[in-house]
């Protein structure tokens, strides 16, 4: 086995079709921070689904730190913008999906360099029920720190990271930024995790 | 413009006469898989090509179709969604099913997104993930490359 290179990733023809010289790797311990969001995190309850006559309201200041969610698999969405084609967004498959994604006791963050204001738009538009982190001020700092910042257009990359309960990356993923990388990668890395803490109990 | 994946993603829960709705010949060559949502504007226009597909290829290709509904976008997709199951079941009792089309729907939607399907419609040809246009010409064409690689 390669050094920075975990059994997680093996097996996952996804792995083998983008290669990056900067996004950071399984073994990694993943950079913490603190960002604004566009809801809190309540861990042991599913946030409920923004009622649709009720308008746009100003959230108070909420941040989500990764530290806070040691203890629990995260995955991290890096994402280029808000606001891409409906049916083939990769939120939405993520949103879809939670219930899978509390199965394995994770937590989702979505990030990318848009305004606090886009990101709750956007959330309430596509019915989002998992935080978007607002990348936006020093500029996409926390994309950067995960080798994931496209300097050249000012956005993120689409790019996917799993956490482990330490806080180390076990599983990342660089995604050509016009495709949508699916979920099948994380589910099985989510899998991975789970039988090797089944083994060590 | 997105066929950057080299590696092909793969059906997870392969084709049975069990659980899936299968159109068309046992005996032929090729197997398209559609994963579709009734409220996607997409899959809407991908029923016509299909429809015309289908009658080009003839006995080389079956048709199976699972779905696979973004509930929170399309919140009549999954009702539609049942519907047809119902539909495809002529004379059983719906209500008495409906539980079981739920199961049903959402082990498509699991299966198909650990297969890879990352919105609809998204196509498998013999197991394989089609990752090009859906429009006649060149999924036809790809259908009849699958069928010479059966020869």
């Amino acid at each position: 086995m390669r050094k920075g290179e975990s059994d997680m990733s093996k097996g996952k023809n996804q792995q083998e079709t983008t290669t990056s010289d900067s996004v950071l790797e399984p073994g990694a311990p993943a950079p913490d921070f603190k960002l604004r969001s566009t809801q809190s995190l309540r861990p042991d309850r599913e946030s409920s689904a923004p009622d649709p006559n009720k308008p746009i309201s100003l959230p108070p200041d909420q941040f989500i730190s990764l530290s806070e969610l040691r203890g629990r698999p995260v995955i991290l969405v890096f994402y280029p913008a808000d606001w891409s084609p409906v049916c083939g967004d990769e939120m939405v498959l993520y949103n879809e999906l939670l219930p899978e994604l509390q199965r394995f006791n994770a937590t989702i963050l979505g990030i990318s360099v848009d305004s606090l204001w886009s990101h709750i738009a956007f959330a309430d538009d596509r019915k989002l029920r998992f935080p978007l982190l607002s990348d936006f001020e020093p500029k996409g700092a926390v994309a950067r720190s995960y080798g994931a910042y496209r300097g050249q257009d000012g956005i993120s990359e689409r790019a996917l990271f799993v956490i482990d309960a330490d806080g180390k990356i076990r599983w990342s993923y660089l995604s050509p930024i016009d495709v949508n990388p699916g979920a099948e990668g994380v589910l099985d890395a989510l899998e991975a995790l789970e039988s090797k803490r089944k083994v060590a109990v | 413009m997105t066929q950057a994946r080299i590696a092909r993603a793969k059906l997870v829960v392969p084709v049975s006469e069990d659980r899936d709705h299968i159109r068309g010949p046992k005996t032929a060559p090729v197997t398209l898989v559609e994963y579709g949502d009734y409220e996607c504007p997409f899959c809407g226009q991908a029923y016509y090509v299909l429809k015309e597909l289908t009658q080009r290829a003839g006995n080389s290709m079956r048709f199976v179709f699972r779905n696979f509904p973004l509930t929170t976008l399309h919140p009549h997709a999954e009702r539609a969604a049942e519907a047809a199951e119902a539909a495809g079941d002529q004379g059983e009792f719906w209500e008495m099913h409906e539980a079981r089309y739920q199961i049903r729907i959402r082990e498509d939607f699991l299966t198909g997104a650990r297969s890879g399907v990352n919105g609809t419609p998204t196509f498998f040809i013999n197991g394989f993930r089609y990752d090009g246009s859906w429009e006649l010409t060149p999924l036809l064409a790809a259908i009849e490359n699958a069928a010479m690689d059966k020869k």
